[in-house]
């Protein structure tokens, strides 16, 4: 058993759940969807102009790709007039369209493949190793997906009052004069990061599950903001855990196994919160 | 070359994707574009399911198993709306990433299949219309075919359901089981485009010739047949070019095809479309310059007692100020009209320059009138009001204020209200 896997699947979870939480209190689940869709093409230039993976600032940059998708989206919703759910839907699969077809393109110059794009490698994180001063400090994607829970830990914690007055009360924020847009753009933005940090360990399409599913757990059973975010994080870790176990299991990659330990999570939430509501029912009867 | 029997392949496939766009048309005017989405990606772990339960990929098989996962996963998604105060956007990623996440599971379980049975199901994923068998083809179409029917025969309930859902019930026409009907289009519809598109880009079917369809179409009948023509279309160039490229899916090459119809409309589009709106912000632009222009005129006829004398520039100019450009581009377009003479002293208006003139100026003091009788406003705070609305005023909307006002004689200011001779007594 790599225990490097582990640690990297669970940075990646953390940061995930904790930028979905606050997407899912916005309302921007499909939103989250959209961005971890839109974000292939900023990645796959990004590889190929640094021919590289662990390019810092190429994935930085990368992520601009998916904020300027939110934009489009915007645009499209309130300009053309295109539907609101039918926009998001329009701008993830034409970005995501065209990331495929430049993958297709030059999977020879970077070692980028759609099954990547569909399972993510985090099996293979041992294999890649960094280098640096002739000394081999171990798996790279381990430090990327660190370095990428640290930045997510810190702007929210920074972040967290702004976040939490322009997520659960957007008037009150407005007639206080905080800057809605900025908070919004803000964490636009840190979603597109995190997404474009976790696709190549997770792959484009299972991020999503990654993004709303603890959060929504959690949701379902706290209300406070804190305990909320608390069990956010140790359904992520729980569900890595166990989807590593499964993945051994059944002998399958990684994400999906932790995405499937995910939606249990869920299940069980949703059950336990039915029977809560239930009985409270009961109690005012 | 292209053999006859790949060309007849590829050719049903492209007409799957466009059977599949007409659905898109009801989902895409009932706000249900992401609930499709969610459908498309839910329908992988039945696929695989009943491939493994089965072990073969015939159609009809993977169709039931796509036709359970996927009115599983709308099941799955009322109930969560149901029983707990999760948004229904929530509702549908919760439900996508899951399902998804089973299903990549299964797949990814499949994959390491020794007997090599599971080939091509991966493909399933981003599309490869090349890799259809041709009796699978058939039975796909006939599907299409049933779907076609459905359409044709219910058209008008699902017409009136889904631009009037409240009325359609009082014509006895059950919401439960409209809704029944439109799932099981959802799911049919997704499992034809999938076959060319692949499931992962399936939404932009149901959603994109949909959209552009809205921005031509007058009613439903010709949104669907347009949207049918650019999924075709676009679906044609796709198939075709990723024949001819082995390692290309099908599925984003016909999404970026029908970026091509998509930029078409936005530029080109008779309402909505940018080219139509910079034209009519330039025609509203010119109208309010030119009635600003004749006001002048007027204003300054009315001061030197109703004598009609040629206007130097700089003397109009004095009056209200224009930008160089904006005046000369004003004065071009009164010249263009005859509502304006080019004289040796400098410019004057026509006859029916005047009819104008007094048109602008009427409309304006009978807005002030009306604000300032009808509506009590202080007669220093209706200028401003009227300077805008006076280039709005209808023929229709200037009669009704006429009757409204009993035909007055003056503004608020005293000024007399002008209308033209042989007109209320002048």
């Amino acid at each position: 058993m790599e225990i490097s896997v582990l640690i990297t699947a669970i940075f990646i979870a953390l940061s995930c759940a904790w930028v979905g939480s606050f997407l899912l209190f916005r309302g921007l689940a499909m939103m989250g969807d959209a961005l971890s869709h839109t974000v292939l093409p900023g990645l796959v230039l990004a590889y190929l102009i640094s021919g590289s993976r662990h390019n810092i600032a190429m994935l930085i940059g990368a992520s601009v790709v998916g904020l300027l998708s939110s934009v489009t989206i915007e645009w499209l919703s309130k300009k053309m007039r295109v539907k609101g759910d039918a926009a998001i839907g329009l701008a993830y699969t034409s970005f995501f369209a065209l990331g495929l077809i430049l993958i297709t393109q030059f999977t020879a110059s970077v070692d980028l493949d759609q099954d990547c794009v569909l399972y993510g490698e985090l099996l293979y994180i041992p294999f890649n190793t960094f280098t640096w001063l002739n000394i081999q400090w171990g798996p790279g994607a381990l430090y990327t997906s660190g370095f990428v829970f640290l930045l997510v830990l810190t702007s929210l914690i920074l972040g967290y009052k702004g976040l939490k007055i322009t997520s659960f009360q957007s008037e009150y924020a407005a007639s206080l004069g905080l800057q809605i847009a900025f908070w919004h753009y803000g964490l636009m933005g840190i979603t597109s990061l995190v997404t474009v940090f976790s696709f190549e360990s997770v792959g484009a399409l299972l991020v999503v599950g990654f993004l709303v599913i603890p959060g929504a757990c959690a949701w379902l059973l706290f209300k406070d903001l804190k305990k909320l975010l608390i069990a956010a994080g140790i359904v992520s870790i729980l569900s890595c855990l166990l989807g590593y176990g499964l993945a051994l299991v059944l002998n399958t990659a990684l994400a999906p196994a932790i995405g499937t330990t995910m939606g249990a999570f869920f299940l069980l939430a949703f059950i336990m919160h039915v029977i809560l509501a239930k009985g409270m029912k009961n109690k005012l009867h | 070359m292209l053999s006859y029997n790949f060309l007849m392949v590829l050719l049903g496939s492209v007409l799957l994707g466009g059977v599949a766009s007409l659905v898109g048309c009801f989902t895409y005017l009932q706000r249900k574009s992401l609930v499709s989405d969610a459908v498309s990606h839910s329908i992988l772990p039945g696929i695989v399911l009943a491939f493994i339960i089965t072990g073969n990929k015939n159609p009809w098989v993977l169709t039931v198993g796509a036709f359970a996962s996927g009115a599983a996963s709308l099941y799955a998604i009322r109930l969560i709306q149901r029983y707990s105060f999760l948004k229904i956007d929530t509702a549908i990623a919760l439900v996508l990433s899951i399902f998804f996440s089973v299903g990549m599971l299964m797949l990814s379980k499949v994959q390491n299949y020794k007997s090599g049975s599971q080939a091509g199901l991966d493909q399933i994923l981003f599309g490869k219309a090349a890799a259809l068998q041709q009796q699978d083809l058939i039975s796909y179409l006939i599907l299409a075919a049933l779907l076609g029917l459905c359409l044709i025969l219910y058209f008008p309930s699902l017409k009136l359901y889904t631009f009037n859902p409240d009325f359609a019930q009082t014509k006895g026409i059950s919401s439960s089981f409209m809704e029944f009907l439109l799932s099981g289009l959802i799911i049919t519809a997704v499992i034809l485009g999938v076959q060319s598109v692949g499931l992962v880009l399936m939404a932009s079917l149901l959603i994109v010739p949909a959209s552009i369809a809205l921005m031509w179409a007058g009613s439903l009948r010709s949104m669907m047949w347009i949207s049918f023509a650019i999924a075709v279309f676009s679906s044609s160039i796709g198939v075709f070019f990723s024949a001819q490229f082995s390692k290309m899916p099908t599925g984003p090459l016909i999404v970026l095809a029908m970026l091509l119809p998509m930029t078409f409309a936005i530029l080109f589009a008779p309402e909505k479309g940018i080219l139509k709106r910079y034209k009519t912000q330039n025609q509203n632009k010119i109208k309010i310059l030119s009635e600003n222009l004749l006001k002048v005129f007027y204003h300054m006829h009315e001061a030197a007692s109703r004598v009609y004398h040629p206007l130097q520039a700089d003397e109009i100019l004095a009056k209200r100020s224009f930008s160089p450009k904006e005046f000369q581009k004003g004065l071009d377009f009164l010249l263009k009209k005859h509502w304006l003479l080019k004289l040796e002293g400098g410019y004057q208006l026509s006859e029916s320059g005047k009819i104008e003139a007094r048109r602008v100026v009427r409309l304006h003091r009978l807005w002030e009138l009306y604000l300032s009788e009808k509506l009590s406003f202080a007669s220093d705070h209706i200028h401003g009001s009227a300077e805008t609305i006076e280039h709005l005023i209808t023929p229709e909307l200037e009669a009704q204020l006429l009757e409204e006002l009993d035909y007055p004689k003056q503004d608020p200011h005293q000024k007399r209200i002008p209308y033209n001779p042989g007109k209320y007594g002048n």
